[in-house]
């Protein structure tokens, strides 16, 4: 026999009173070990998708812009020490509409991955690897299953032909679009294990992607790209599986990394010793500039440019003054050029003896040069320029065949054209191209016919993509010998090309911006908060009817903390089957909130599939903490034992209520006052000052609840007057302590369920107010090819046959984009790069909700390479978790380094997901990006079907999706709503199961009273006068609980009605508190029932 | 030679409705007890008998004035040390008889001993416990529970409850008060015949004139005085 025994002995004893205990606990257990198991399954459900999406590619290195060779990843492999088993493989990427042939089937956006087997080896599965000599499509297994097309079904695939350099810039080359479509048969479709889902990007959205091989797709989208040697092999990612360290590998690269990849050449000049570097896009980077004068300090710059007309001032257009139109005219540096006069000034023109003749010019005549500039969204500005002849030149030797001026580089639509009139390059023609124009292109090219000072030509012509078209160097022997050198200095990130740790990412993504485990034990707080409240009441039950025990070992000479082990070794046997039988009942929860993530609740999880994973560690955390927590709730239960007599516990006298001191009451009272008083200070506040709702919902009334609960404890114990008979049974032996637990428990879970509900949002109905989540638009568009034009601007009319009238019906404000992670809420996935937007701010102006900052906050850098930003308050907390001035770095297209400084808060806005800049500031980080891809639009209604329709009509083939602002924003809202239904949800289980304690409570107290009761019978109390004595006593338990949590709630809404903040649904509060009236009134009076019932056999038991 | 219990202007009272000690129980009390000796506390209810005997035992606190246990100031005792004295010095009898329902009548007896004050183990502990319920007539009810036996047996076991860490004063508090008279008789005789066997002081609460008769000393509570009454 030793202290073990009597533990055993009394568990064993007292198993019935203890299952209950054990039930309350296991509740707490349940939803302890669930939450977290429901979170441990939601990051091992994103963390399988993400490894399905990236399957062994641990890196990337992109270029957004533009493209290297394709054979870079052979020669990088050629440069890894044998038997490295890094893996390399190139792929192209871009972006397109598939379509069937006869336009049944259209999907407006999927991704393009040109790939070649190499790609397999990234794959999870190498069987069944498709045949890629073919030439056909393969497609992701949400487009399969989306379009539902079979083996062999032909398909459309239309891409934007690549461009040598931005569309947006001067000189770019056609202003049609220029598309390549391949009508190929669908071979098959990639399964996830077969890298079917390979994306840069987590998202939540289906992933449509259409696989084709990598040959296929180079020879036609490259067929001009390199008209100099013909090359077809550009790619724009290398994809890369390293199970080593990646810096040998980026090393191999940074070393076989050459110009032609950077799309340099370097070209041995026919009139001069130097040899000239040019860009495949014309403009020379200033980047690179810099780093090429780091080889040769002295390299003479120059800017070639086409202008529209050389004249004489003295004439005018439409004159019959001569004029030469459309004539390449060079700047250089005059000191260094060897033939312009040293003291050359910026006003001074040098004209060649052609151009001279040609104008019947002489030595100090007026020349105006006119050419156009382009503006945003490509609009031409015809600008011009005066000068004086300072020099006429002797005409240069004549260009031979097939070759190009030293001085012009290839300027697309212009230098392969076999005479003018297959000029293309994208400005309008409107002077006549003369006979001896012609001649001149013959013999001549693009020969500049003026020279002016390089600063001069740069103030004309410089733009965002350069300011010079080639760089004339000296110094080394031979052209490779330059190359080599310039190749030894260039790495891939001078040529915007960045390295993805896609690996990292993905693994930093999988643990999500939610965390799942802790959503749900908040939600279910409440429900942890009853279960262990309910063991504590049933498990001070059980020490209550153990009192006497108490007090004999006490008097036996039994040590308090010998007791309190013993107690204490019991409870904890208590707790640990308790949480033990929680698992069970873990596991059926945790798949019940799976069940319903996938069904009711999925607007919370972007329609995930969740599989159910527990890990071991969160079974083990969440049976620790339940344990422990229900440890305390019964040692809670248990401590008041200790505080009494040994002589009043073996006398079994009132463990219930002693008289309540005189400074008891005051404090209560204190207590219940500054309640009242922070209710009205509250309201008061609300009304005069804006507060967030949320706060003063929950000041409001967690005050008025302390003060209706503090009003409770003390009226329990206000002395009977003794003057109504019905009061009677109140002060017989009433235990205050559990009646607040349960009317804590069913006020707190009305008070929040309501609060829920309260602050459940809708998509305004006002699509067109500005000052809504809208912003004023109607519709975001976004298109799979980007858009150069002004759509509403007469050019873009033209172009794609817009009908006026119908446009002028609408406002449209375009987007600049860069490529990132989706922010939102739509998105489980941790952002890491959410992406950056440009938008023109003089047309933001009055827009959208501001919480922090505004529009104009967005105009000017912060500090150097530091740009405002705004963004959406929901984004900012819970997908980036940031604040305003906090700071995000992002890479510009030349690898380097800028901070975002979020400036300015939007509230309830369809902008989550990304952040906002100027467009001016994301122009100067993403200078080469051209075009837009993004549209904000307002129509009004009455346009709405017809505009619409012409849109999707006209830009066909760009890939057009139009979402109304207003659907946006209610899926948006969508996901809030669902974490608050299943909020109210899990908080109606816990009121619920506070009607449990309600019964409990009622039992046990007739049942501890049953002496009284039997008194009361002995002298005539009929069984319905006790029913009504009892029910009076005890149905205040639930109007009171209800009624304060109830009325809490009300009034903690009320400073947001005023407001007007969010859709408070009185029909939702009527039949809330109907059912919770219901269940709770039949709880009380079936334990009234049974009370009563069994306190009378117990009682004739005990005579 | 001192006394061994010196109860020394002992008073009693408790607070009423407005938290002033304003129940007085007694005033000023006195008694000695030499060891060995039987005495029975005899008086109307609610005079104070089993507030003395708690008194005396340490289970409850005096308003004023001291108890001595054998020289030792039982309420000056700290938690631990009054625990010790209750456990070794006390045996203490209920009127309700307070067994754990949970063990069986032998390992009741025991409980005392395992408080962790020192005392009888294991077999000796348990040869103790058997001997003193075959003293008490129970050796053939070793093993039930309490739920088991009748009430006389109940308080039976509770007297050789008490008994198991050989204690040098018993206080029994109403003892017979739940039991009939044949029980209450063989009870009181029990008692006695272990106050005598045992050399314990004996000191015992009750209503019973008739039972208190058989003690050596009768001291009887009247309007919160106690005197000795002539037998």
């Amino acid at each position: 026999m030793n202290i073990w025994r009597i533990i055993f002995a009394n568990l064993k004893h007292s198993w019935q009173q203890h299952m209950g205990t054990c039930l309350g606990v296991s509740l707490g257990s349940m939803i302890l070990v669930g939450a977290l198991t429901v979170g441990d399954s939601v990051r091992a459900t994103l963390l399988r998708i993400s490894q399905d999406r990236i399957g062994l590619v641990t890196h990337s290195l992109l270029s957004e812009e533009g493209y290297f060779h394709s054979d870079l990843a052979d020669r990088t492999q050629a440069l890894l020490p044998a038997g490295d088993e890094t893996r390399l493989a190139p792929v192209l990427m871009t972006q397109g509409t598939f379509v069937s042939p006869n336009g049944k089937i259209k999907v407006s956006r999927v991704k393009v991955l040109g790939i070649d087997d190499r790609f397999f080896h990234f794959a999870q599965e190498q069987k069944n690897i498709p045949d890629l000599n073919q030439s056909g499509f393969w497609l992701s297994p949400d487009l399969a299953k989306e379009i539902g097309v079979g083996h062999g079904t032909r398909m459309v695939l239309r891409v934007e032909e690549p461009s040598l350099f931005s569309r947006d810039a001067p000189l770019s080359g056609e202003r049609d679009a220029r598309f390549v479509s391949w009508n190929r048969p669908v071979l098959g479709k990639l399964s996830s294990s077969q890298l079917g889902e390979f994306s840069l990007y987590p998202s939540m959205d289906s992933i449509r992607t259409v696989f084709a091989p990598l040959s296929m797709l180079q020879q036609d989208m490259f067929i001009s790209f390199d008209p100099v040697k013909g090359r077809t092999d550009f790619a724009n990612q290398l994809l890369i599986s390293t199970p080593g360290s990646l810096k040998s590998v980026l090393n191999a690269i940074e070393k076989i990394w050459t110009l032609a990849d950077a799309g340099l050449e370097v070209l041995d000049l026919r009139s001069n010793p130097r040899r000239c570097l040019r860009s495949r896009s014309v403009f020379l980077s200033d980047s690179m500039v810099n780093l090429a004068k780091e080889i040769d300090p002295d390299a003479q710059g120059e800017l070639t440019y086409l202008v529209n007309a050389i004249h004489k001032s003295e004439s005018h257009e439409g004159s019959d003054s001569p004029l030469i139109p459309y004539s390449m005219v060079t700047g250089i540096d005059p000191l260094t050029s060897g033939f312009l006069d040293r003291n050359w000034t910026d006003d001074q023109i040098a004209l060649n003896e052609w151009a001279a003749q040609d104008l019947n010019a002489s030595l100090g005549d007026k020349v105006t040069l006119h050419y156009f500039v382009v503006a945003e969204r490509r609009k031409l500005i015809e600008q011009s320029k005066s000068f004086s002849v300072g020099i006429i030149l002797p005409m240069p030797p004549k260009v031979p065949p097939g070759e190009e001026s030293d001085w012009t580089p290839r300027f697309p639509g212009l230098s392969g054209a076999e005479n003018c009139g297959e000029w293309d390059t994208g400005i309008p023609i409107k002077h006549n191209i003369r006979v001896k124009d012609e001649t001149y292109w013959d013999d001549y090219r693009g020969t500049p016919k003026a020279f002016v000072s390089l600063s001069s030509a740069q103030s004309m012509w410089g733009n965002r993509w350069g300011k010079l078209t080639g760089l004339r160097m000296n110094g080394l022997k031979t052209s490779r010998e330059l190359e080599n050198k310039l190749s030894e200095c260039l790495l891939p990130s001078d040529s915007g090309v960045r390295l993805i740790e896609l690996e990292a990412n993905a693994l930093a993504g999988s643990v999500g911006p939610v965390d799942f485990s802790q959503l749900f034990l908040a939600f279910g707080f409440f429900v942890i908060l009853v279960g262990f409240a309910l063991s504590s009441l049933l498990f001070g039950f059980s020490m209550d009817q153990r009192s006497r025990q108490v007090g004999m070992l006490l008097a036996v000479g039994y040590r308090i903390p010998t007791i309190r082990w013993i107690i204490g070794l019991e409870a904890s046997a208590v707790c640990l089957v308790g949480s033990v039988l929680g698992l069970g009942w873990a596991w059926f929860f945790g798949k019940s909130i799976l069940w319903m993530l996938g069904g009711s609740w999925s607007g919370a999880v972007s329609n995930l599939q969740i599989i159910y994973s527990p890990s071991v560690g969160s079974i083990i955390a969440g049976l620790g903490i339940s344990f422990f927590m229900g440890l305390m709730a019964l040692s809670l239960a248990s401590r008041k034992l200790f505080k009494i007599a040994p002589v009043v516990l073996l006398n079994e006298a009132n463990l219930a209520k002693n008289a309540m001191l005189t400074k008891e009451v005051l404090w209560i009272q204190w207590i219940e006052r500054i309640g009242w008083v922070l209710v009205g200070f509250i309201l008061s506040l609300s009304w005069y000052f804006s507060i967030s709702p949320g706060v003063a919902f929950f000041a409001t009334g967690t005050s008025l609840l302390m003060a209706g609960l503090a009003r409770y404890y003390r009226k329990q114990y206000l002395p009977n007057d003794g003057t109504s008979p019905t009061k009677i049974l109140d002060h017989l032996e009433c235990r205050t302590g559990r009646k607040l637990i349960v009317i804590g428990m069913l006020s707190i879970g009305a008070f929040l369920v309501i609060g829920a509900g309260a602050f459940k949002q809708r998509a305004t109905i006002h699509p067109l107010d500005r000052q809504s989540g809208t912003g004023g638009f109607s519709h975001r568009i976004t298109t799979a090819m980007a858009i150069y034009d002004d759509l509403l601007g007469e050019e873009a009319g033209d172009l794609f046959d817009l009908n006026q009238d119908l446009m002028r019906q609408v406002t449209l404000v375009p987007l600049r984009s860069s490529v990132g992670d989706d922010a939102s809420c739509l998105n489980l996935n941790q952002s890491l790069s959410p992406s950056l937007y440009g938008v023109p701010l003089d047309q933001m102006n009055g827009r959208f909700n501001f919480i922090g900052g505004s529009w104009a906050d967005l105009k000017e850098p912060i500090g150097p390479n530091i740009f405002p930003a705004l963004v959406d308050q929901n984004t900012l907390i819970w997908s980036l978790k940031k604040k305003v001035g906090d700071r995000l770095t992002y890479l510009n297209e030349e690898g380097r380094p800028f901070y975002v400084e979020i400036a300015a808060v939007v509230k309830g806005s369809f902008l989550q997901g990304g952040l906002y800049l100027a467009e001016q500031n994301w122009i100067k980080n993403f200078s080469g990006r051209g075009g837009y891809q993004h549209f904000w639009m307002t129509v009004d209604r009455q346009s709405e079907p017809d505009v619409l329709f012409h849109l999707k009509d006209r830009l066909y083939n760009f890939g057009l999706e139009i979402q109304s602002t207003k659907e946006r924003l209610t899926k948006l809202i969508r996901v809030e709503n669902t974490y608050l239904a299943i909020f109210q949800a899990l908080g109606g289980l816990g009121v619920l199961l506070g009607t449990i304690g309600v019964f409990v409570v009622v039992f046990r107290n007739l049942y501890e009273r049953r002496a009284e009761l039997a008194i009361l019978r002995a002298i005539g109390f009929s069984s319905k006068k006790l029913f009504q004595l009892a029910w009076r006593e005890n149905g205040k338990l639930v109007t009171g609980g209800l009624s304060w949590g109830i009325g809490a709630g009300l009034l903690g809404i009320l400073p947001s009605l005023y407001v007007g903040v969010g859709q408070f649904s009185f029909g939702f509060l009527f039949l809330f508190s109907l059912v919770l009236f219901g269940v709770s009134i039949l709880f009380v009076s079936w334990a009234i029932r049974q009370g009563i019932h069994q306190a009378q056999f117990q009682a004739l038991r005990n005579e | 030679m001192p006394a061994f219990i010196n109860v020394s202007n002992l008073t009693k009272a408790y607070p009423g409705p407005n938290d002033i000690l304003d129940n007085l129980v007694f005033s000023n009390l006195s008694l000695t007890v030499d060891q060995g000796s039987n005495l029975a506390l005899v008086g109307p209810s609610g005079s104070g008998k089993s507030t003395l005997l708690n008194l005396i035992a340490g289970l409850d606190r005096p308003t004023s004035g001291e108890v001595w246990v054998n020289g030792e100031s039982v309420h000056n005792l700290n938690e631990e040390e009054a625990a010790r004295f209750r456990n070794l010095t006390l045996g203490f009898i209920f009127q309700s008889h307070h067994l754990l329902p949970a063990l069986s009548v032998r390992e009741n007896v025991m409980l005392p001993a395992l408080a962790g004050h020192g005392g009888l183990r294991g077999q000796a502990l348990q040869n103790r416990a058997e001997e003193l319920l075959d003293r008490v007539g129970l050796s053939h009810r070793l093993s039930h529970l309490p739920g088991q036996l009748s009430g006389g047996e109940k308080q039976r076991v509770a007297v050789a409850r008490s008994l198991i860490n050989q204690p040098s004063l018993v206080l029994a508090d109403e003892p017979t008060g739940s039991l009939d008279y044949v029980n209450a008789e063989s009870l009181m005789k029990l008692l006695l015949e272990l106050n005598e066997d045992l050399e314990t002081t004996l000191i015992i609460v009750t209503h019973a004139i008739p039972l208190a008769q058989k003690m050596d000393q009768i001291w009887s509570f009247s309007e919160g005085k106690l005197m000795k009454e002539e037998l």
